[in-house]
């Protein structure tokens, strides 16, 4: 027997013997590994498309709300959101807020609902959003501000400056809405309440959840637009001074201003958020499909590692003889459950950024970094819940089985 | 020198209830060092259930297990496992080896859950598959292997990790006559080795013949009869080893059926000697002629040692040893012989 030994191949080192029965063991049955990416790629991209769409819904709630400085704000009686205007302010708030110990600063801001008569950028009508030439009006949402207090808004200004916007009748448009509101580029025209208004800035990718274009310029133009008095806003925004409590700071103020609510910028962007994403009913749909994909997730998962388990148990009957410790065998499960999560983890990352990419202009959709990561160690989760009842099974196994096979 | 694996009174009931079976009725067995012992008896004499108290896969409803140092009664799961990790190597009759894993890693995979080092692991494989001659089919995975290189595959994993006892259950019943004696020479070879002690369950009298140091032959749920090897199968003193032998060629036997009777069936033993049914002895009126019929009948009886280090649970036989010697040592008794240290207490 020996002499048979003389051109025998020297073993290399081996990696971990757990870890390498559960590879062995995860692709000796494509058919079944097959079955289990397919049913956690399914999850993963379900996940990451409805996750995705709740956070970018998230983001584009409160995205202009998260670009303006503000302590506390001022807001009338009843305001269920940010970018859902009631009525305006009578007009006494910024005078009641400076007068506030621990004010440091108070403006207006008005956010209003207003008409976007498209017009004509020239002769040959071209601009004009209908096929037919005839320039209609759409409803857009005029954000007035402060351009020398609010340095962030808007953002991502593609053509043109904010500085602009101090100009008269002077416009910020968002490149998205160019079609919708009759727009091509700078300087181009439109009619908003009989007021003719000049585009002297774009921007790249500011979109509001309602789908309502966001109309960005000063204070007073604002106002104008809006009807309303000089003294008048939609909210009025308090900064408070430094070492001051802002909690305090606020019930002072609200209890000066008994006809208009006092939030804190957190406060308000909750109460914006949760009337979106709850009250509409919008985000619990959205997490109901993500809770779905989880179970989908798990039960398939679970099925065919308790189909693959079951198909080797045989092996694992063995290795119990063998005097294999449970935590052996829950190794070997185990790192098929993360093997599998890792492989349809990539696959599905993959799958969500297409999918996403091409969504991202029909849908309010963010693919995180966080919830990159979330996502991957959702995925190993849910493979090693699903992987409980074929431990479960194996550990159950009675190794005196292997006399009998 | 001391046993390397010891099993006193060991009584296994299986099943519970109306359905309840003592599959082992009492059984006692010692293992020695360097020494290869064979195991016998028909289907349902407990020869499994046996093997798995013995491996530390099944616990014993009574009696005690030792191990080495160990005593393996009264561990849980976990330490049983530990122990037949440790010191228990298995050699079965399917093989079991891993399909997906080369026949190196199914020996590193033994190695790996002895708790070797993982760099130790190559070397200590490719020796324990050299020793059975298969360190070129290393990289070879069970389907690419012979029944009889798959069998060599499962003894280099027994090996492997130098447990002190290993049990293998019908090694060559899978196999064709000639891997069959291959497997048997080299568990033979593998005896040899004096810190270690074998345990084979086989029908094969006929492979077995010249590679045993004793053989126990059990009947229903006991050892009815245990010695060196060269003593029972040339003397056999129970009338059921001698009909086991009377089939086997090699043991100058005929291929032919002698026994007459029902199949053993342990959910229904029969009172007095286990075997009496189908005695031929007791058919024949041998046993009457000594005068032991109604004991055979009515009394069940132990081992006894009848020839040195050679015991036997048989009225006849303990009446024709009385009657030859008139030396009649009953279990448990030790055995007063110059091999002592190769033979045990046993009982049946």
């Amino acid at each position: 027997m020996a002499a048979a030994d003389a051109t025998a191949p020297t073993l290399s080192k081996p990696m971990p013997m757990a870890r390498k029965l559960a590879y062995r063991n995860l692709f000796h049955d494509r058919v079944s590994l097959l079955v289990t990416l397919v049913g956690i790629v399914f999850s993963v991209v379900l996940i990451a498309v409805q996750c995705s769409i709740y956070l970018g819904s998230e983001y584009r709630i409160v995205a202009v709300m998260d670009h303006i400085e503000s302590d506390l704000w001022v807001i009338p009686v009843g305001t269920k959101s940010f970018d859902l205007p009631t009525v305006l302010l009578p007009g006494r708030e910024k005078q009641a807020a400076l007068s506030t110990p621990g004010v440091q600063s108070a403006e207006d801001i008005i956010v209003n609902f207003v008409n976007w008569r498209r017009l004509s950028q020239g002769s040959d009508k071209k601009g004009c959003a209908t096929e037919t030439g005839i320039c209609g009006s759409t409803s857009v949402l005029v954000v007035g501000f402060d351009t020398a207090t609010n340095k962030n808004l808007p953002w991502d200004v593609v053509e043109g400056s904010i500085a602009d916007l101090s100009l008269p009748n002077a416009v910020a448009v968002d490149s998205t809405y160019f079609a919708e509101l009759a727009i091509e580029h700078l300087g181009d025209r439109a009619e908003i309440n009989d007021t003719l208004v000049t585009v002297k800035a774009v921007t790249r990718g500011i979109r509001s959840f309602t789908t309502l274009p966001f109309i960005f310029t000063s204070l007073p133009l604002g106002r104008t637009l809006s009807f309303a008095s000089p003294e008048q806003g939609s909210y009025t925004l308090v900064r408070v001074a430094p070492g001051s409590n802002v909690e305090e700071v606020r019930k002072s103020l609200q209890a000066r201003l008994t006809d208009a609510e006092v939030l804190t910028h957190q406060a308000f962007r909750k109460r914006s958020l949760d009337y979106w994403l709850f009250e509409t009913g919008a985000g619990s749909g959205l997490i109901a499909g993500a809770v779905l994909a989880i179970i989908v997730g798990i039960v398939v998962v679970s099925q065919t590692l308790y189909a693959s388990t079951k198909e080797h148990l045989n092996e694992f009957a063995t290795l119990r003889a063998l005097g294999a410790s449970s935590g052996f065998i829950r190794k070997v499960i185990l790192w098929q459950a993360v093997l599998s999560a890792l492989i349809g983890y990539v696959l599905g990352m993959i799958l969500s950024k297409i999918v996403t990419y091409l969504l991202s202009d029909m849908l309010p959709i963010l693919l995180s970094f966080n919830l990159v990561w979330g996502l991957l160690v959702l995925t190993i989760a849910m493979c090693v819940i699903a992987a409980v009842s074929a431990i479960f099974k194996v550990i159950r196994i009675d190794p005196a089985v292997v006399f009998s096979r | 020198m001391e046993p390397i694996l010891e099993a006193t009174n060991i009584v296994k009931f299986l099943g519970a209830g109306a359905a309840e079976v003592k599959a082992l009725k009492g059984v006692s067995l010692e293992l020695m060092p360097g020494e290869l012992t064979l195991l016998m008896g028909p289907s349902g004499s407990g020869k499994t259930t046996l093997l798995s108290i013995l491996g530390c896969i099944l616990t014993p409803s009574e009696g005690k297990l030792r191990i080495g140092p160990h005593t393996a009664t009264g561990l849980t799961s976990e330490g049983l496992a530990d122990l037949r990790r440790k010191h228990v190597g298995f050699v079965f009759q399917s093989y079991n080896l891993v399909p997906t894993l080369t026949a190196a890693e199914n020996v590193m995979l033994a190695l790996d859950l002895r708790g070797i080092k993982l760099a130790e692991a190559p070397a200590l494989a490719e020796e324990a598959l050299r020793k059975v001659g298969l360190s070129h089919r290393a990289h070879a995975y069970p389907s690419k292997l012979s029944g009889g290189e798959k069998q060599r595959v499962a003894i280099a994993r027994s090996l492997a990790g130098s447990p002190s006892v290993i049990l293998a259950d019908e090694p060559t019943a899978a196999l064709d006559s000639e891997n069959g004696k291959a497997v048997m020479a080299l568990l033979a070879e593998v005896a040899k080795d004096k810190g270690r002690g074998i345990l084979v369950v086989t029908h094969d009298l006929g492979l077995a013949w010249t590679v045993a140091d004793r053989v126990a032959v059990m009947y229903l749920g006991r050892i009815v009869e245990i010695g060196p090897a060269a003593d029972v199968l040339t003397a056999p003193l129970h009338p059921y080893t001698r009909a086991l032998l009377d089939v086997v060629p090699e043991a100058g036997g005929v291929d032919r059926p002698i026994l007459a009777g029902e199949p053993p069936d342990p959910t229904n033993i029969p009172g007095g000697c286990r075997f009496h049914p189908r005695c031929p002895a007791l058919a024949s009126g041998r046993a009457a002629e000594a005068g032991v019929d109604r004991a055979c009948r009515d009394e069940d009886l132990g081992l006894e040692e009848l020839r040195p280090a050679h015991w036997a649970a048989c009225h006849l036989a303990s009446a024709l040893a009385a009657g030859g010697n008139g030396a009649r040592t009953t279990a448990p008794a030790r055995v007063a012989d110059p091999n002592a240290g190769r033979s045990g207490t046993p009982s049946g």
